[in-house]
């Protein structure tokens, strides 16, 4: 990868990122039904050490899951080597904020995602590849 | 007239690591052993062989809205804080992701000297392919040098691919420090160390 490429994925990971975290978090707090639509079927979710995979337990997850309003006041990215992805653009995304989940007091959370770019002839369109969620107090919880 | 639509209150069990297989397992484990052995002496430079040619690497503090706003007592990170929330310059954003094997090293071989307490760490593993491992840490750790040794709470994103010897190359490396709570700190350090000498122990929180 040279350096000039680098900058460009970097620039690239930045505004992936930017338009995905506003989309998730508005997603997931005001249309949730919507929001498994940004999940690869094979994607996995580990929320707070449950591992969740493949669409149709992630609906049936986000169903059960009390509606929520998230803040976030954080988040970082980074575009994943290639070598890894097995050349497919991947985006590491890490968030940091405070939610609300109804009946529930306030947690403060950490959650990380691995994105991939989906080229077809027509468009292309990220998705999530991975998920990981955790309560920064998830022991006494 | 009445309608009862329910909706869900109750959120799932929270449960400790989440490893996968115990293979992944043990080598997630063999590998946070060595290095936080080397992250944790006087000079991070035996890290140089743990991390990828094209490895890049960023480090991030909470927001100023929230629970820890207190920018000065993570002070020590607060210039390579990269919050791309808060950072609109994209000159800068590029700065402070820091790119190749030296430059990362370098980079953490400037952070404040650490004690990470191995015994709080809870590990999430992400995705696995042949070619790929993701996984979180999560836990506590003391500051040294300061005068009274602050105990730090960090949440930390290792990509790898498989390393030459049947280990792990780090690609990715994102670590997001914040204050630690009442709670972390006084669990922190509540289990004596494994001594170099014992047989190897389960670091992790079940």
């Amino acid at each position: 990868m040279a350096s000039n490429d680098f900058r460009t994925d970097v620039d690239l990971a930045s505004r992936a990122a930017e338009e995905f975290v506003s989309l998730y978090y508005e997603t997931i707090d005001k249309r949730r039904r919507q929001l498994t639509k940004l999940y690869m079927d094979t994607a996995t979710l580990v929320w707070n050490g449950n591992p969740i995979s493949g669409q149709n337990a992630l609906i049936e997850f986000f169903e059960m899951l009390p509606s929520s309003e998230f803040s976030v006041n954080m988040f970082d990215c980074q575009p994943v080597h290639e070598m890894a992805t097995q050349g497919q653009k991947t985006v590491l995304v890490v968030a940091h904020g405070s939610v609300k989940f109804e009946g529930n007091k306030h947690h403060y959370f950490n959650q990380n995602f691995l994105l991939t770019l989906h080229t077809t002839p027509s468009n292309s369109v990220w998705k999530i590849a991975s998920d990981c969620f955790r309560f920064q107090d998830w022991a006494s919880s | 007239i009445t309608f009862d639509v329910e909706t869900p209150t109750t959120l799932p069990p929270c449960k400790g690591s989440y490893l996968a297989t115990d293979d992944i397992k043990a080598l997630i484990l063999r590998f946070l052993q060595q290095y936080y052995a080397c992250y944790d002496g006087d000079d991070r430079q035996g890290l140089l062989n743990v991390y990828h040619d094209e490895a890049c690497c960023s480090l991030s503090i909470p927001g100023p809205i929230g629970q820890n706003p207190s920018r000065s007592s993570l002070g020590d990170y607060f210039n390579s804080s990269r919050n791309i929330k808060r950072l609109r310059d994209p000159a800068l954003r590029y700065k402070l992701l820091k790119h190749k094997r030296l430059s990362v090293v370098s980079f953490l071989n400037e952070l404040p000297r650490t004690q990470h307490d191995l015994n709080s760490f809870v590990v999430d593993v992400t995705a696995q392919t042949p070619t790929l491992l993701s996984f979180v840490v999560n836990g506590v750790f003391k500051v040294e040098g300061q005068s009274n040794d602050p105990v730090r709470a960090f949440s930390r994103v290792f990509i790898a691919v498989p390393g030459p010897d049947g280990g792990l190359l780090l690609v990715n490396d994102e670590q997001f420090i914040r204050n630690a709570s009442t709670e972390e700190i006084r669990k922190a350090f509540a289990t004596p160390a494994p001594t170099p000498s014992s047989s190897p122990v389960p670091v992790l929180a079940p």
